[in-house]
C-alpha cells in the first residue's frame, strides 16, 4: 500500500497525528494547515487522497472541496471530510459540496486507517451515479 | 514545530501561504458566479460584456415552484431536476435559428434559466422564427428529457414556464439596468402564467375531495434478513392517469390551496375503509402529520375507538420533515394516543430537517430511514455513515430501523452489513391494492408481482 495523502488541518497537531497514523500503512503524507495553501499546493499536484478539517480560518473546507469539484484534475479526487463536526446536517453538508467520506473527530486509529485504505483503493473508480 | 516519531514521511506547506494570493481569489470568485450543479453563470453580465443591442430577446425557463417540491423530493433530485434542465438548454439551443444571438445564458441561483439573444442575428434564411416559439420549443425539450431522466411521478409536479420578450434598445437608459429590468419583467411574466396553473391545479382537488376519489395502497414492510412481514404501510393515491394521482402531487396541491386537513381526513377514512385481508393480520403504519393529530375531530374518542375496532396495531407515520416536538401540546397528543393503544414511527429520518436530538424526544418505536438515504448507499460512504449513527440512535432510544424506498440488491445487502432490521421499497414489494410481498432470494425478478 502507498500513494501520496495530503491533510488538511488548521491544527498542526491534528495534522501531524493524522500523518503518524497513515505513515504505518506505508503512505507519504503532506500538510497544511490553512486553505489557501492546501489548495495551491493540491492543484499543483493532486494527492491520492485529501484529508480535510472544515472549520478553518480562510477558506473552509467546504468551500475548498466546492473549488476543488469545478478543477477538471481535481474532479473525481477522493476527499475524506475529518472534523468535530458530527451533526447530520454538517454529514449532509459533506455530501452536497462534494466529499467522499466523512469521519468525526475524535477518531480510532484503526478507523481512519481503514477508510482511507478503502478511498485509496476505489477512488480512481468513483464517479457521479 | 516537533514531528512525531511516526510521522517521518511528512511535509508541512507552508503554514500561511503568502503567495498566489489573487490566484485563490479567482478560484473563490468563480465559484461564486459560476454555479456547479447547472454550470451555468449565476449573473447574466458575466457573459453579456456590456453590449448595446438594439433588439434584446430574452426567454426564462422556469420550473415550477409547488409550495416545498424540494422538501418533498431532497436536494439530490432538485439538483438532478436543474443539471438535466440546464443540459436540454444547451442541446436545443445550438440547433435554433436564433443560436448566433445567443449572448448570455445564466441561472437565477434558485429555479430559473435566463436566456438573452440579439434577436437580429440568427440563421440567415429564418426570419419567420419567433422567439415565442423557440421559447415553447425549449420548454417541451425540458419536459421530455426531464420525463426521460427522471420518470413520471417526480416530473409531474415539476410545471415548466417559458416566457419570452423582447426589449428594444433605449439610448436614455443605461444597458444594464435595461438588461435587469427585462429579466425582471421575464421572471413576473413566468410567476402570472403559475399562479393561474396553481389555481386550476386547486380546483381539480377540490373536485377529488367532494367525489371522494382517493384509493389505498398497501407496501410491506419486510425483515432485510428474514423476509418476516412485519406490516403494511397504507399509501394514497388519486383516480389512475389522473394529474394528481401521486400522493406527492396531491399534497402539493392542497398545501397551495390550503386544503391539507380535508386531504388528510379523507386518506384517513379511505385507508381504513379498504383495509386489505393481508393488512389486517400485520402491523399497519398510516401517515399523519402534527396537524392532524392535534386536530380535535382526529382526537375524538369516538374516532380513535373506531380506529382501534378496525385495525388492533395502527403505528402512526410523522414526518420528521413537520414534526415539532417541543411544543408541550404536541407531546400531550402524543401522551393521549398512546395511551389510545397507537404506536409512533418518525418518517423519513436522516433527511437533514431536525437534529436526531428531536427523534429521540418523541420515543418512537420505529425510525423510518429517507429513501434519499438509501438510494445508493452502498456506492456512497457518507450515506451509510449517515445510516450507521440512525441505527446507533435506533439502539441507544430502543427504536426499530425501517429502510424506505430498498430498490437494489447492493442497497439491501449494504443496509443488512449495517444492521438495519427491516426494509420497504420495490425491491420487497409494491404498493397495491393487495399488497404481494417479494423475496429477492427467491426465483424471478423483483419487478414483475405487482
Amino acid at each position: 500500500m502507498s500513494g501520496r495523502i495530503f491533510v488538511v488541518d488548521d491544527d498542526p497537531a491534528m495534522v501531524e497525528a493524522v500523518a503518524a497514523v497513515l505513515s504505518l500503512d506505508g503512505f507519504e503524507v503532506d500538510g497544511a494547515s490553512d486553505g489557501a495553501a492546501a489548495l495551491r499546493a493540491v492543484l499543483n499536484d493532486p494527492p491520492a487522497l485529501l484529508v480535510l478539517d472544515v472549520s478553518m480560518p480562510g477558506l473552509t473546507g467546504w468551500e475548498l472541496c466546492e473549488i476543488l469539484r469545478r478543477q477538471p484534475i481535481t474532479r473525481d479526487l477522493p476527499i475524506l471530510f475529518l472534523t468535530g463536526r458530527g451533526e447530520l446536517r454538517d454529514r449532509i453538508t459533506a455530501m452536497q459540496v462534494g466529499g467522499t467520506d466523512h469521519l468525526t473527530k475524535p477518531f480510532r486509529a484503526e478507523e481512519l486507517r481503514a477508510r482511507v485504505r478503502a478511498l485509496t483503493a476505489s477512488g480512481a473508480r468513483r464517479g457521479e451515479s | 514545530m516537533t514531528k512525531g516519531p511516526r510521522a517521518d514521511s511528512l511535509k508541512l506547506v507552508a503554514e500561511r501561504s503568502p503567495v498566489d494570493v489573487p490566484e485563490i481569489e479567482r478560484l473563490r470568485l468563480e465559484s461564486l458566479l459560476h454555479d456547479a450543479i447547472t454550470g451555468l453563470t449565476l449573473h447574466p453580465f458575466a457573459d453579456l460584456k456590456g453590449a448595446r443591442v438594439a433588439n434584446l430577446g430574452v426567454i426564462y425557463v422556469q420550473l415550477g415552484r409547488f409550495a416545498g417540491v424540494e422538501s418533498l423530493y431532497g436536494w439530490e433530485l432538485y439538483d438532478r431536476i436543474l443539471r438535466v434542465t440546464a443540459a436540454s438548454l444547451r442541446e436545443d439551443i445550438t440547433a435554433s435559428p436564433l443560436a448566433p444571438g445567443l449572448l448570455a445564458m445564466s441561472f437565477n441561483g434558485s429555479d430559473g434559466v435566463f436566456l438573452l439573444f440579439d434577436v437580429a442575428r440568427r440563421v440567415p434564411g429564418r426570419r419567420g422564427v419567433t422567439l415565442e416559439a423557440e421559447a415553447a420549443r425549449l420548454r417541451q425539450g425540458v419536459g421530455r428529457r426531464l420525463k426521460q431522466a427522471l420518470g413520471r411521478s417526480a416530473v409531474d409536479l415539476m410545471h415548466i414556464h417559458a416566457t419570452a420578450l423582447v426589449v428594444p434598445d433605449d439610448p436614455r437608459v443605461r444597458p444594464s439596468r435595461q438588461v435587469m429590468r427585462a429579466l425582471a419583467e421575464a421572471a413576473r411574466l413566468a410567476d402570472a402564467r403559475e399562479s393561474g396553473e396553481k389555481k386550476s391545479f386547486v380546483e381539480r382537488l377540490k373536485a377529488l375531495l367532494s367525489a371522494r376519489k382517493l384509493r389505498a395502497v398497501f407496501q410491506p414492510i419486510v425483515g432485510v434478513s428474514s423476509g418476516e412481514v412485519l406490516g403494511y404501510e397504507a399509501l394514497i393515491r388519486g383516480p389512475a392517469g389522473h394529474e394528481l394521482e401521486m400522493p406527492d402531487e396531491l399534497f402539493a396541491v392542497a398545501r397551495e390551496g390550503d386544503l391539507l386537513l380535508e386531504l388528510e381526513n379523507l386518506c384517513v377514512e379511505t385507508v381504513f375503509s379498504s383495509l386489505p385481508r393481508a393488512a389486517r393480520k400485520k402491523r399497519l403504519f398510516v401517515n399523519a402529520s402534527a396537524r392532524l393529530l392535534t386536530h380535535s375531530v382526529f382526537l375524538d374518542d369516538r374516532n380513535l375507538a373506531q380506529m382501534g375496532r378496525v385495525h388492533e396495531d395502527i403505528v402512526l407515520e410523522l414526518s420528521e420533515k413537520e414534526v415539532v416536538f417541543n411544543y408541550p401540546a404536541f407531546r400531550e397528543v402524543v401522551g393521549r394516543l398512546r395511551a389510545a393503544g397507537f404506536g409512533f414511527a418518525i418518517d423519513d429520518a436522516g433527511s437533514g430537517y431536525s437534529g436526531l436530538e428531536s427523534i429521540a424526544q418523541l420515543r418512537p418505536e420505529y425510525v423510518k430511514v429517507a429513501h434519499t438515504l438509501v438510494s445508493g448507499l452502498d456506492e456512497d460512504r457518507i450515506k451509510r455513515e449517515i445510516v450507521g449513527s440512525l441505527a446507533a440512535l435506533g439502539e441507544r432510544i430502543d427504536a426499530e430501523l425501517i429502510a424506505e424506498g430498498i430498490e437494489t440488491r447492493g442497497e439491501l445487502e449494504s443496509l443488512r452489513g449495517l444492521g438495519v432490521p427491516w426494509g420497504q421499497g420495490f425491491l420487497l414489494g409494491r404498493p397495491a391494492a393487495r399488497p404481494v410481498v417479494t423475496r429477492p432470494g427467491a426465483r424471478g425478478a423483483p419487478g414483475d408481482v405487482c
